[in-house]
C-alpha cells in the first residue's frame, strides 16, 4: 500500500500572523495522495482549500506560515519533507513547477499580459529541463497540442489576451503539466469558466492525467466536480478534514452533517438550477473566533448541547478508508 | 512562425506612422495660436521696436527697418506673415527677433537651453533611478521599516513645493553654513568662459538645485511606483511564476516590476519639456540661468517673438514627448500595440 503512496500531509498547520490575530488557516489537516490517481478536497469558500495548496507548493502568501506538520514526497530515490524546506531554496524551485505543478482559477489573470504565451510556457521548461531554446519551443509547441489548441504552431505567440477563457485555461494547463509533473495541483480550474468548457477541461484533465501517469489533487466547492473526477475525497470546514474517503463512500454513505448538506447541494438530474453551497443553515463563523469544540456545531441540525461544544472530535474509522470525525459516531476520546 | 512575427512588426511599425502623421495637424494648431499670440500686442513688432529705440534715443537706420520688413514680411496681409514666419523657422532656424535684448531668439535661447538642459537632465535622470528603486524596494518589503521611512519622506516631498524647500535650503546653507547659495557658479567664474575648472566649480554646486528639484519628483515617483508594484504584487500571475519555481528576483524583474513600470514610461514624454525649460520656480528662487524665468520676463516685457518662441518650443516638445511615450508603451506593452481586444478568438 505504502509503496503506492506520492504525497503524504501529516497534521499541517498553516496560519496567517496578522494584526487583528491568528487565522488558523489550515489546522491540522492530513491525507494521502496515490499515484495516477485523483484526490478532492471540497469545502465551502475559505475553508483552507487554497491555502493547503499553497502550502505543498511552498508559495504561500507573505504574511502565512507552515506553522507545524508534515508534507512527505515520495520519490524513487526516497522521500522528502517538503514542509521543512525553505521557499525560496533552490531544492524547493526544483520541486516547484517540476515534480508538483499547479493551475490556478482565474485563467484571465494567470498569464502575465506582457508576454507571449509561449513565452511563458518556454520559461518553465527552460527552468527544468536541460534544453535549448528551440528545443524548449517545440516541447511548448507539442504541450499546446496535447490540451487541445488548434494550431499551437500559431497560438504559441499570441499574448493571453487574445485568446478566449477556456483557451487560457488550456495554455496554463499547458504550462503546468510540459515538465512532466508526478502531482498536478488543480485549484479551481473550471470555477471561471461557462458549464460547457468547464466539462471540456475535467475531460481533458482526465485524459492527460490517464496518458501522463500523474497523480491529480483537485481542489473545488463543486460536489459534481468531484464526482465527476475524484477516486478519494476529503471534506474541508474551517482549516479541518471533517470527512474523508472513497468517492463511493462519501457520495452513498455519507456521515458526516455537513457532508450531508454539500450533498444535498447538488443538483438532481431533471433540476434546472444548481444550488449554493450557501444553502446550508447559518453563516460561516469568523476565522478569528473558531467555535470551540466542532467547528460546525454552530450550523450542524444534529448539535448535541454539552458535547459537540465542549470537546474536538477525533477521526473514527466508519468503513474502509471512510474516516469521520463527528461525536455522533464516537470519537470522543480526544480533549 | 515569421509570418507571424513579421506581421507584428508591421503592426508595430503602421502605428508608428499613424501616431507620427497624427503630429502634424496637431503642430500646426499650435503654431497658428502662438502666431495670434504675437500678434496680440496693439501693433506689429516692428513699429513696437522702432518705438522703443526712438524713445531709447537710438537713431534708427531706414535700410534696418526696410531689411526686417522684408524678413518678416510685414507689409503683407497676415497668413503671408504667417508662411513666412514658419518658413524662417523650418528652414533657416530663424525666430525672429527679441527687441528686449536686441538679439535674434534663436541665439538667445541656444545660449540657455544648453544650461537648463544639464541641469533638468541631471534631475531627471536622478529622480528616475531614486524615486523608482526605492518604489520598489517599499512595495516588496511592504510594513518594512523602511518603507515607514520612505512613505513619510514621499509624503513630505509631495506636500511642500519646491520653491519653499528651496528657501529653507538657502536659510539653512546661510544661516548655518555662512555659505550663500544662489546661482551656479561662485563669484570667481561667474562670468569666466567655459573651462574644466568652471565645470567642476558648477558640480559642486548644481546638486542643491537638483535635489530641490528632484525631491517632489522622487517623492512622486516613489508613491506611484509602490502603489503600481503592490497592485502587481497582488496579481495571479505573480503566483503562477512562483509556481514555476522562478527564483524570486528574476521573477520580481521580468513579472510585476515590468509591468508596474508601464504607466510610468507615459511620464517619460512629459519631462521633455521640462528639460528644455528647467524648473521655472526654483531657477527663479535659486537665480540660476534657465528658461523659465526668460519666457517670465519676455512675457512681461511683451518680448512676443521671443515669448512666442519659447511656448512654440515648449508645446512642440510637449507633442513630441507624448509621441515618445506613446511609443514606448506601445512598445512595452502589447495589449496597447494590438489593440485590447480581450476578445474570444
Ligand atoms: N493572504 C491572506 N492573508 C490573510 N488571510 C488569508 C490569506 N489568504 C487566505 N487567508 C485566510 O485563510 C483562510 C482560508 O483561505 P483559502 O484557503 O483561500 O480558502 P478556500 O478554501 O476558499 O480556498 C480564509 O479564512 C482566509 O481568510
Ligand atoms: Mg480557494
Amino acid at each position: 500500500m505504502s509503496d503506492n503512496i506520492l504525497l503524504e500531509v501529516k497534521n499541517l498547520k498553516t496560519y496567517f500572523h496578522l494584526d487583528e490575530g491568528i487565522v488558523k488557516a489550515v489546522d491540522g489537516v492530513s491525507f494521502k495522495i496515490e499515484k495516477g490517481k485523483t484526490f478532492g478536497i471540497v469545502g465551502e469558500s475559505g475553508c483552507g482549500k487554497s491555502i493547503t495548496a499553497h502550502s505543498i507548493m511552498q508559495i504561500l502568501p507573505p504574511r502565512g506560515r507552515i506553522e507545524e506538520g508534515e508534507i512527505i514526497l515520495h520519490r524513487e530515490s526516497g522521500t522528502v519533507d517538503i514542509a521543512k524546506i525553505k521557499p525560496n531554496s533552490e531544492e524547493a524551485r526544483k520541486i516547484r513547477g517540476n515534480e508538483i505543478a499547479m493551475i490556478f482559477q482565474e485563467p484571465m489573470t494567470a498569464l502575465a499580459p506582457v508576454y507571449t504565451v509561449g513565452n511563458q510556457i518556454q520559461e518553465a521548461i527552460l527552468l527544468h529541463q536541460n534544453v535549448k531554446k528551440e528545443q524548449a519551443r517545440e516541447i511548448a509547441i507539442d504541450m499546446l497540442r496535447k490540451v487541445g489548441i488548434p494550431k499551437p504552431e500559431e497560438r504559441i505567440d499570441s499574448y493571453p489576451f487574445e485568446m478566449s477563457g477556456g483557451m487560457r485555461q488550456r495554455a496554463m494547463i499547458a504550462m503546468a503539466i510540459c515538465c512532466n509533473p508526478s502531482l498536478l495541483i488543480a485549484d479551481e480550474p473550471t470555477t471561471a469558466l461557462d458549464v460547457t468548457t468547464q466539462a471540456q477541461i475535467l475531460d481533458l484533465l482526465r485524459t492527460l492525467q490517464k496518458d501522463m501517469g500523474m497523480a491529480t489533487l483537485m481542489i473545488t466547492h463543486d460536489m459534481g466536480v468531484i464526482a465527476e473526477i475524484a477516486d478519494d475525497v476529503a471534506v474541508m470546514y474551517l482549516g479541518k478534514i471533517v470527512e474523508t474517503g472513497p468517492v463511493s463512500e462519501i457520495f452513498y454513505n455519507p456521515k458526516h452533517p455537513y457532508t450531508i448538506a454539500l450533498l444535498k447541494s447538488i443538483p438532481k438530474v431533471g433540476e434546472k438550477k444548481r444550488k449554493r453551497l450557501e444553502s446550508i443553515e447559518g453563516m460561516v463563523p469568523s476565522p478569528y473566533e473558531l467555535p470551540t469544540g466542532c467547528r460546525f456545531h454552530t450550523r450542524c441540525p444534529s448539535y448535541m448541547a454539552g458535547i459537540c461544544d465542549r470537546a474536538e472530535p477525533s477521526a473514527v474509522e466508519v468503513n474502509d478508508g471512510h474516516k469521520v470525525s463527528c461525536f455522533l459516531y464516537g470519537g470522543n476520546e480526544n480533549e | 512562425m515569421p509570418s507571424r512575427d513579421f506581421e507584428r512588426r508591421l503592426d508595430m511599425a503602421s502605428y508608428i506612422l499613424k501616431r507620427t502623421l497624427a503630429l502634424i495637424p496637431m503642430l500646426l494648431i499650435l503654431s497658428v495660436l502662438v502666431f495670434i499670440i504675437i500678434q496680440l500686442p496693439p501693433g506689429d513688432f516692428l513699429t513696437v521696436y522702432v518705438q522703443r529705440l526712438r524713445e531709447s534715443g537710438v537713431l534708427i537706420n531706414e535700410e534696418e527697418i526696410m531689411r526686417l520688413t522684408r524678413e518678416f514680411a510685414l507689409d503683407k496681409p497676415l497668413y503671408v506673415q504667417y508662411f513666412t514666419w514658419i518658413k524662417n523657422i523650418i528652414l533657416h532656424g530663424n525666430f525672429g527677433r527679441s527687441f528686449q535684448w536686441n538679439k535674434p531668439v534663436s541665439e538667445l535661447i541656444g545660449e540657455r537651453v544648453a544650461m537648463s538642459a544639464i541641469i533638468s537632465l541631471f534631475s531627471v535622470v536622478f529622480v528616475w533611478i531614486v524615486g523608482v528603486s526605492i518604489g520598489i524596494i517599499s512595495a516588496v518589503k511592504q510594513y518594512s521599516a523602511f518603507d515607514y521611512f520612505f512613505t513619510f519622506i514621499g509624503f513630505i516631498g509631495v506636500s511642500i513645493p519646491g520653491f519653499l524647500l528651496a528657501l529653507i535650503v538657502i536659510w539653512i546653507a546661510y544661516s548655518k553654513f555662512g555659505i550663500y547659495i544662489s546661482g551656479l557658479f561662485s563669484e570667481a567664474y561667474v562670468d569666466a568662459p567655459w573651462s574644466l575648472a568652471k565645470f567642476f566649480d558648477m558640480l559642486k554646486r548644481i546638486w542643491i538645485p537638483v535635489f530641490i528639484i528632484a525631491l517632489s519628483g522622487i517623492a512622486g515617483n516613489i508613491r506611484i511606483m509602490r502603489a503600481n508594484l503592490l497592485d502587481e504584487l497582488g496579481k495571479q500571475y505573480v503566483t503562477v511564476a512562483r509556481a514555476k519555481g522562478l527564483p524570486e528576483r528574476r521573477l520580481l524583474f521580468k513579472y510585476p516590476i515590468r509591468i508596474a513600470a508601464n504607466p510610468m514610461i507615459s511620464t517619460i514624454g512629459w519631462t521633455l519639456p521640462g528639460i528644455f525649460s528647467g524648473e521655472a520656480l526654483a531657477s527663479i528662487v535659486l537665480n540660476l540661468p534657465t528658461i523659465g524665468p526668460m519666457l517670465n520676463q519676455a512675457l512681461l516685457a511683451q518680448d512676443m517673438y521671443l515669448a512666442g518662441s519659447l511656448v512654440l518650443i515648449m508645446g512642440a516638445l510637449t507633442l513630441i514627448g507624448t509621441l515618445i511615450s506613446d511609443i514606448l508603451l506601445a512598445w512595452a506593452d502589447p495589449r496597447i500595440r494590438f489593440g485590447s481586444g480581450g476578445g474570444d478568438n
